[in-house]
């Protein structure tokens, strides 16, 4: 059935499997070890923290730059004072041709050279920083004349520059026109790709030769582009609500992870005294006014943010709204990066209106039913029912005496 | 030509033969046979169950608010029950309680107050959630002595329902009274149980051996529940007059 050499074979190849998943992130190129452990990585204000994975980008976190701090731990003090430690972006960045001066670099410099001590801490990297270089901006080649990013690796390979390919460097060119025109150049995106990117940061230890003294690789995704808003986007009236209803986009996008609903007036009371519209609680208004908010291609500020939605919901609720005020609604997509796309335009006019539901129509029929769960008026009748229940309890246990 | 009608009326006989030879060995009900078969211990009933449910709301108020807010079409509940068969009465069938749970809900689009001809977009329901313990009497009787597949019975007891009522999908207001609460009162229920295991016999006698089900029945019923809270006015009335059918297995 087996001999000892296949016994030892599986041993071997399970050490060698535990080993590499213990230090995936360790590589001892060069003579010294240099390793990031999971725990020594952090952001500072990523955009819904603890709900993404720290690895992963989005248009906003580019937008508040945000930035990650990295622990970094050698596996030696001796001979680290030979080395810079440097942080690199790209493809094949251990390779001296990937970087400048190669007059075909592949990487950008992501952070300035350090000299590192057996643990380095809190060593910061910014998400822009990360990012600028796959346009084939001015951090690679011979500043800015851009084009190096390679391939167009959409498909997520593990490749640096994954959404410039074919882009001039100019920074801008290509990007998508769901991002609003004055969007930093580093969180453009620059190809219509909705798939999320993989970025590769490269921890070097370099000495004055560019030699190559040890090294760790830690891998990013950045997704930048939001999906497309839904269409057919429709609404109604209800109390303090306005009932939405749209049609998914097919837009291929497997990331669409639900919904946003904006409201402009932005939702509650305060939404209504910051604008400037005026209106009678007593008086249906004809109809809404023109709005700057939810234009086309516009990500609107969270404060207008009034519903959601999941996935696979294909209406929801505009809530937090004041009966009478006209209200401009649309609908933007969201995906699992947590970016939100523009919205839905133009947007839909809704004025919610008191309404009679079942509860208020049998309480104004004259019902006395509701109060909650534990609502118990001490009146003749429940009198009755804790008799017959008094009644029971003791015919049960007149029988267990019996027996 | 003589030899093929002589094995044709010997095939015959034997066909003819064999449920008079099964009947007397297997039967589980032993009416005609000596060689009772023995089943595993019997102690209790579960119900699968569904059904029509119109709410008698608008018995206990003035006006129709269900009727206006919901329609006159047919709501559907669906339940579970779990009786035990604690007491075995002679010549007659078990005698116990039975706990019993369902689920119904009802929705429609709310009025606007101005002009309540017009409905809106705004999604108005009630869910009811029925809960009784009542006292079950099976006469299983007929089945284990005459061998009729039938087995009617009677329960009766008190029962209560939660409900709760919302409004674009947030719990119902009226003024500052919540639109939740639960009503109470009799409950009591008349029906009738086909015993399935006559069907297949054997597939009966291995789901005892494997299982421990005694028996398999389809079941309908005609049961109210008068969840008025004892003729007040005070709760909303979220009992029925309706039935059930559905499928139960003893065991």
């Amino acid at each position: 059935m087996f001999n000892l050499r296949s016994v030892f074979a599986f041993w071997a190849v399970a050490a060698l499997f535990l080993g590499s998943a213990e230090r995936a992130q360790a590589q001892t190129t060069g003579g010294i070890q240099v390793t990031i452990p999971k725990t020594g990585v952090d952001r500072d204000h990523q955009d819904y923290e603890g709900k993404v994975l720290v690895t992963q980008i989005n248009y906003k976190d580019c937008l508040s730059e945000d930035f990650f701090t990295f622990t970094v731990n050698f596996s030696t003090a001796t001979g680290l004072n030979m080395y810079g430690l440097e942080v690199w972006a790209g493809t094949s960045c251990n390779e001296t041709t990937a970087r400048p001066p190669s007059t075909t670099p592949t990487c950008w410099r992501v952070a300035d050279p350090i000299v590192p001590t057996i643990i380095v801490n809190n060593l910061k990297v910014t998400v822009r920083d990360m990012l600028k270089g796959r346009t084939g901006g001015s951090n690679v080649g011979s500043g800015g004349t851009g084009g190096t990013g390679g391939t167009d690796s959409s498909g997520g390979t593990g490749g640096t520059d994954a959404l410039g390919g074919s882009d001039t460097g100019s920074g801008g060119a290509g990007a998508s026109p769901s991002v609003p025109t004055d969007a930093p150049a580093e969180c453009t995106p620059t190809s219509a790709a909705v798939a999320a990117q993989t970025l590769t940061l490269f921890f070097l230890l370099i000495d004055s030769n560019a030699a190559i003294g040890g090294q760790a690789t830690y891998p990013v995704s950045f997704k930048l582009n939001a999906p497309a808003p839904p269409t057919g986007v429709t609404t109604g009236i209800g109390e303090n609500i306005a009932p939405i209803s749209w049609t998914p986009t097919d837009s291929g996008d497997l990331s669409i992870d639900g919904y946003q609903l904006f409201c402009d007036p932005a939702p509650g009371q305060k939404g209504v005294d910051d604008s400037d519209i005026v209106w009678d609680p007593g008086i249906l208004p004809p109809g809404c006014q023109p709005t700057t908010i939810l234009v086309p291609n516009a990500r609107p500020d969270d404060k207008y943010k009034c519903g959601s939605a999941s996935k696979t919901s294909t209406h929801a609720n505009a809530e937090g709204l004041i009966n009478m005020v006209p209200y401009n609604v649309a609908v933007a997509t969201t995906d699992t990066y947590r970016n939100v796309g523009v919205v839905s335009t133009p947007p839909v006019c809704a004025i919610p209106q008191p309404v009679t539901g079942f509860f208020e129509a049998y309480r104004n029929a004259g019902g006395a039913g509701g109060g909650g769960f534990c609502s118990f008026s001490l009146h003749r009748r429940p009198g009755l029912l804790l008799s017959v229940i008094g009644l029971g309890l003791c015919l049960v246990l007149r029988r267990r005496r019996a027996t | 030509m003589k030899r093929f009608v002589l094995v044709l009326a010997l095939g015959l006989l034997a066909c003819l033969r064999a449920p008079s030879a099964q009947a007397q060995g297997v039967d589980e009900f032993g009416a005609y046979g000596s060689a009772r078969r023995a089943e595993s211990p019997q102690i209790g009933l579960v119900e699968a169950r569904f059904g029509v449910y119109n709410p008698r709301v608008d018995k206990s108020v003035p006006g129709a608010p269900y009727r206006d807010t919901f329609g006159d079409s047919n709501r559907y509940i669906v339940g579970l029950e779990g009786d035990w068969q604690v007491l075995r009465i002679p010549h007659l069938g078990s005698l116990g309680p039975g706990l019993g749970w369902g689920y119904t809900r009802a929705s429609g689009l709310a009025r606007l107050t101005a002009s309540p001809d017009k409905l809106s977009s705004e999604e108005t329901s009630l869910t009811i959630m029925p809960i009784y313990l009542v006292a079950v009497l099976r006469a299983d009787v007929l089945p284990r002595e005459f061998g009729i597949p039938i087995v009617p019975y009677a329960k009766f007891g008190l029962g209560t329902a939660l409900w709760w009522s919302a409004d674009g999908g947030e719990t119902a207001y009226a003024g500052d009274v919540k639109g939740s609460g639960f009503s109470y009162g009799p409950q009591y229920a008349i029906g009738g149980m086909f015993l399935l295991d006559i069907l297949d016999r054997q597939t009966a006698r291995d789901a005892d051996v494997s299982l421990g089900i005694n028996h398999s029945y389809l079941f309908g019923e005609w049961y109210g529940s008068e969840l008025d809270a004892f003729s007040s006015n005070k709760r909303l009335n979220a009992g029925a007059h309706t039935w059930a059918v559905g499928l139960a297995i003893e065991f």
